[in-house]
């Protein structure tokens, strides 16, 4: 545990609304080594954005708040951390690429400016250097011409380039922890490839740790060592990226390696998991994934499950039928998306 | 960009034409005439008025006396005024530069108000402040501006005696001086103005604000002043100005009431008296150079997009 670079511990993010409280993040704890890939992994609105929003604090406030938890990067606590510490620490130590260049990129302000503008605010250099400093970021993130396009808006980028930039922007200051949230959804499927691929290309190079969060399975199995499933606010599952996909536990998370196409299988439908993520007001009183789940029973309705840790603590799921669940992944072993008919 | 300017430039042509037509027509249209109002403290001669009409040229249609209007216009001649007998040109020139400081000094004093109380408010949202700059706002909008011009001549100049509620002083006179006799007018005139940016620049930080780009500027570790100025302001800045491009237009017209309430020498108090003697010549001149002035500044805004927004290009 001590090589660990970011320990996130019982981290509770409620947003206030007219309509009550938003339990968005409810009690997640998660550990990223140095050097390492976490992947975070989700439907929308389970709560993935807001827990990577919480470790930057940038969560709006009102009506967003971190009612309780710690997160300790380098061994301090960031929610101990003065708004100036904070300001020091991020773009410099942890930096955040979104979903979106397009928008996340100041439409009116070239790039140049953009990218130097993060090594200026941390490093004590002059703008000359920094505009040097952007040059070399930019060649490194593999934009030609990267003299000329310092002086591009945006809008004169194609969305890989915009992504690019973005990565440019964050490791500007080599920064230790980068959280990627979402970072390929809207990029087409080859220009994602490019993207993980320069990904793992800068975490080789700058030594950097990755939060990924995503709901795209494929992007998780080609650049994380380990993985977290969240669902309605909560971690349902953690496991290493193997075990993830080989040997899924919460019902939850096999439903969502059955609804990912897979080229090595001929299936003629999709399995989907059947109705949506319960509203954060009309939460069940037992499990959040029970109205859901295919195996759910009359524990599962009144009483919510523990994150339960095995396999030495390598591994953890808050199920109360992870056992069973554990005997039917193995008998389809072979084959990841179990038959549907069956389990039922 | 030059290519731009160029037939930008252009298509101001057939507005100004169009606006010197309607001018024309109307003033034309309209009952009563210049010369009975010129001959009526004199013996009324019927022979004294039609020579004096054939010398204006006003024995003629109407559409005919447009013609000759515009053909003199083009040579900068823009006629003589019926009632001073003097040229027009040579007294819109008079008068012009109170009027441009007037309009200057209360877009100035409304961007002065609007900008810092906007974006104040906007970064921090639903506070007293907030609350305050929305009363604010919503006074400077509602009120009518002859009424605020009596309220502050009232208090600020008779009460008080703090400020000077009548005229200009001369050309020569020292800055602060005529910024002095300027302050009341300029309140007056540019509070509407005030009011309605205030509320827009909240309203648009308040969009800019919440844009991706701003949480990026945030979680790069720009402070929260560098967001709202570097980031968001010049993002916000757009609507801003096409809004301020507008009302320049009604700053324009609440000139004329503005010049006479405070008894002001400008374009507008020349345009209210040769509407009440129907000098024609002089109307038209007024009504022009307002029309341009509106236009001008329609042209200036339009410029500025392109240098503002990097995304607009009109070539």
């Amino acid at each position: 545990m001590a090589d660990n670079l970011l320990e996130v511990k019982d981290l509770k993010t409620y947003f206030r609304t007219e309509e009550g409280v938003v339990k968005a993040v409810d009690g997640i704890s998660f550990s990223i080594g140095r050097g390492k890939t976490l992947g975070i992994v989700g439907e929308s609105g389970c709560g993935k954005s807001v827990a990577s929003l919480s470790i930057l604090r940038l969560i709006p406030n009102p009506p967003g708040k971190i009612v309780s938890g710690s997160i300790v990067f380098e061994g301090s606590d960031l929610l101990k951390k003065s708004e100036k510490q904070m300001r020091g620490i991020r773009g410099n130590e942890i930096s955040m690429i979104f979903q979106e260049p397009m928008t996340s990129l100041n439409p009116i302000m070239k790039i140049g400016t953009q990218i130097s503008e993060a090594i200026l605010l941390h490093q004590k250099i002059g703008a000359a250097d920094a505009r040097g400093k952007a040059i070399e970021m930019l060649t490194r993130v593999g934009i030609p011409m990267p003299e000329r396009r310092m002086d591009s808006y945006p809008h004169q980028l194609s969305g890989g380039m915009r992504q690019r930039v973005m990565i440019a922007m964050a490791l500007s200051c080599n920064s230790k922890l980068l959280i990627a949230d979402e970072p390929t959804t809207a990029l087409d499927v080859t220009i994602q490839a490019q993207i993980i691929d320069l990904m793992k290309k800068m975490r080789s190079e700058f030594g950097t740790s990755i939060i990924l969060i995503t709901h795209d399975l494929g992007v998780v199995a080609g650049l994380a060592d380990d993985v977290v499933v969240m669902y309605a606010g909560k971690i349902v599952e953690k496991a290493d990226v193997r075990n993830i996909f080989k040997d899924p536990r919460h019902p939850y998370t096999i439903g969502l390696l059955q609804s990912v196409p897979r080229i090595d299988q001929e299936v003629e439908r999709l399995q989907a998991i059947e109705g949506v993520v319960p509203n954060q007001r009309e939460m069940p009183s037992g499990c959040a994934f029970c109205p859901r789940c295919v195996r759910a029973t009359k524990r599962c309705k009144t009483e919510a499950p523990p994150l339960e840790y095995f396999d030495m603590e390598r591994r953890a799921v808050a199920c109360w039928n992870a056992e069973t669940e554990k005997i039917a992944a193995t008998g389809n072993a072979k084959n990841l998306s179990m038959d549907g008919e069956k389990s039922k | 960009m030059g290519k731009y300017l160029a037939r930008r430039i252009l298509t101001t042509i057939p507005v100004l034409v169009g606006i010197s037509f309607i001018v024309f027509a109307l003033v034309s249209f309209a009952p009563g005439d210049s010369i009975s109002l010129m001959l009526s403290n004199e013996t009324v001669n019927v022979e004294n008025v039609e020579k004096l009409k054939t010398e204006l040229g006003l024995d003629r249609p109407w559409y005919i006396q447009y013609v000759m209007y515009m053909e003199k216009l083009l040579k900068g001649d823009m006629g003589r005024s019926v009632q001073f007998s003097r040229p027009v040109a040579e007294m819109i020139g008079e008068k012009i530069g109170n009027t441009f400081k007037l309009t200057i000094f209360s877009c100035l004093v409304s961007l002065c108000i609007a900008i810092p109380l906007g974006v104040l408010a906007a970064a921090r949202r639903r506070s007293v402040f907030d609350y305050s700059a929305t009363a604010i706002a919503l006074v400077g909008v509602s009120m009518p501006s002859f009424y605020l011009g009596l309220l502050l001549i009232l208090f600020f100049g008779l009460k008080l005696g703090w400020l000077p509620i009548r005229g200009l002083p001369t050309y020569d006179s020292t800055l602060f001086k005529q910024i002095r006799f300027l302050i009341l007018p300029s309140i007056t005139l540019g509070s509407s103005m005030a009011g309605i940016l205030t509320r827009l620049t909240r309203a648009t930080m308040i969009e800019a604000l919440g844009q991706d780009f701003a949480r990026t500027a945030r979680a790069k570790g720009q402070s929260e002043i560098g967001v709202l100025f570097k980031h968001a302001f010049p993002n916000a800045f757009l609507p801003i100005l096409t809004t301020f491009g507008m009302q320049f237009g009604s700053l324009l017209g609440g000139a004329v009431i503005i010049e006479t309430i405070f008894s002001l020498p400008g374009l507008g108090m020349l345009a209210m008296n040769a509407v009440k003697f129907r000098d024609l010549p002089l109307i038209q001149g007024t009504v022009l150079i307002f029309a341009v002035c509106f236009v001008a500044v329609m042209l200036i805004v339009d410029i500025l997009y392109v240098i503002i927004d990097p995304r607009i290009r009109y070539d």
